[in-house]
């Protein structure tokens, strides 16, 4: 018998998915009678093949994503647009200025890429006995390039489905006596065999809490640059805690409720852009505490939260701070507001 | 929402795990999942429409006259092994393009890497190789230890049936090259080291 070699065209871009302990790797091809999903982790590479006669459905969801990295990358090259604009006031040495603007090409290139691919999304596939998340098509306009190019080759082993009868299949399948005529030789479904996970009740307040308390760091990031009293500082430590305290209280009460993607994806930012500055702010730390000269708790406070303005270091600190927390509390006050005013509060959970 | 697999009879939300309602079903445009929100496009095809019937060709009993399977001495042979010639029931015959193979010889040509088609997973061998090429450069003294096993990997990679994808050749000649080039610099290595210790 002669091997057979089916001829494999790759669809979309191999997508990558790694962490500290793993990095997989995720292929799509098409062949002539079937998808090949290739899976590529360390040196195994392992493939699951979906054939059109099989396919049941391709389901696409928008994910939030692509908002959240433009988030990000807009804030850092703004960020560094605005110091490349501090140093050409400032008139440093004209290399400096132009290098700074330069550096913000590479966030900026990054915002232009992201935005050009498009929103992103998570693309499943359904057959008979399985549903397979299809990891390359993390983009929505690729997504549907892919429900296009499969359509034909889906149809033509298939055949077309009648709107009619996909109605008729809907409204036997949700009918509890069985699944209609043409498929009542299968035993019916039950929708009760199915575990339904019901939503917790939550109205938002942790996340409204938070979001407010991200404004007002904002404020108290700018009130650094004018104040440098002990008070502020005090007041930033207190601030911190109540930041760090409402986040947790709000990702713990999140989880399987109705909040929309884009509240729970900033939430999720929040918690990033906490730990960035944390981690920034503790390292900046550890390089001053020698320079103190242990006279006063008070002349340690001024070591470890030097005013603003005294260094660039500081001073773009801050000013990305304040950009993060304004964007992200603003940006998630008015979406709890938009959520509030279009949809009713769910009902307190029954005691 | 994660891998899964039973039996689908309906098309579900991948968030929140509700089913669809139909006028959300082969859409162009998103539709909002009525019990999550999520914006979801769903695709759908006749399969979903359709039962699995069973299989009408069941192997039956054999009678006097007839020629018995190889596997079930008490079945029907209908077909013979294209590859081995043993008689076969309905169930033990394996239509494979046209062609009535047993189970044994589709699992024989699937090891011999004549059927990539059921091939389901692969070694990376010339990976292997580039890795020990490669890495081994940071900690040279062992160059002449990783080397030679860089090189067997390359020439396992190159003898290897091609796979299902297509695989260049050249890089695997090039890390053999580069894998041998290195066991001559290990050598030196040593060399010099020994002359150094003398």
């Amino acid at each position: 018998m002669t091997a057979e070699s089916p001829s494999y065209q790759p669809f979309g871009r191999s997508t990558l998915e790694s962490s500290l302990a793993y990095r997989i790797r995720h292929r799509l091809f098409t062949g002539p009678d079937h998808l090949l999903l290739v899976r590529q982790e360390g040196y195994r590479e392992t493939y699951r093949r979906l054939y059109f006669r099989d396919i049941q459905a391709v389901i696409v969801r928008r994910t939030v994503w692509n908002r959240i990295y433009a988030a990000w990358l807009g804030t850092f090259t703004l960020a560094i647009l605005l110091l490349a604009a501090v140093l050409a006031v400032k008139q440093s040495p004209p290399p400096a200025a132009l290098i700074v603007f330069l550096i913000a090409w590479i966030p900026g290139l990054g915002l232009l890429i992201n935005a050009h691919r498009g929103p992103t999304c998570d693309t499943w596939i359904q057959s008979a006995v399985q549903s397979l998340p299809l990891k390359p098509l993390n983009r929505l306009p690729l997504a549907n390039r892919f429900i296009a190019a499969v359509r034909q080759p889906v149809e033509s082993a298939q055949g077309t489905l009648n709107p009619a009868a996909l109605q008729a299949f809907a409204t036997d399948s949700a009918a509890p006596s069985g699944r209609g005529p043409e498929t009542s030789s299968t035993p019916a479904t039950d929708t009760a065999t199915i575990p339904v996970l019901p939503f917790r009740p939550y109205r938002g307040h942790a996340h409204t809490v938070l979001f407010a308390l991200l404004l007002v760091d904002l404020a108290h990031s700018l009130f650094r640059f004018h104040s440098t009293a002990p008070v502020m500082l005090i007041t930033g430590l207190i601030l911190s805690i109540a930041l760090l305290t409402s986040l947790i209280l709000a990702l713990s009460r999140q989880a399987g409720t109705r909040l929309p993607n884009t509240i729970q994806g900033l939430t999720w930012t929040t918690l990033v852009y906490l730990v960035l500055a944390y981690s920034f702010h503790s390292s900046l730390m550890m390089f001053r505490l020698p320079t103190w000269n242990h006279s006063s708790p008070a002349s340690l406070l001024q070591v470890l939260y030097p005013p603003a303005g005294t260094s660039m270091i500081t001073t773009s600190f801050l000013v990305l701070s304040a950009l993060m927390a304004g964007l992200t509390g603003s940006m998630g006050l008015v979406q709890l507001y938009r959520r509030q005013s279009g949809h009713p509060p769910p009902p307190p959970s029954p005691p | 929402m994660t891998e899964t697999t039973g039996t689908n009879t309906r098309v579900i939300c991948p968030k929140c795990r509700q089913e669809l309602p139909w006028f959300a079903l082969n859409t162009d445009t998103m539709s909002l999942c009525t019990q999550c929100g999520s914006a979801i496009r769903a695709c759908v095809f006749p399969a979903l429409l359709h039962t699995h019937q069973p299989d009408p060709d069941l192997p039956v009993p054999v009678a006097e006259g007839d020629a018995s399977c190889f596997h079930h001495a008490g079945r029907k042979a209908v077909a013979a092994c294209e590859e081995c010639g043993r008689f076969l029931c309905a169930l033990c015959r394996i239509n494979r393009m046209g062609r009535n193979v047993c189970a044994a010889c589709l699992s024989r040509q699937k090891h011999d890497g004549a059927l990539p088609n059921l091939t389901t997973e692969r070694i990376l061998y010339q990976q292997i190789a580039w890795t020990l090429t490669l890495l081994p450069l940071l900690v040279f003294p062992f160059l002449a230890i990783t080397a030679p096993i860089a090189f067997g990997y390359a020439i396992h990679a190159i003898r290897q049936p091609p796979g299902i994808l297509p695989q260049r050749r050249w890089p695997m000649i090039l890390a053999a090259l580069l894998a041998l080039a290195e066991f001559a610099l290990g050598l030196w290595i040593i060399h010099l080291m020994l002359d150094d210790m003398a």
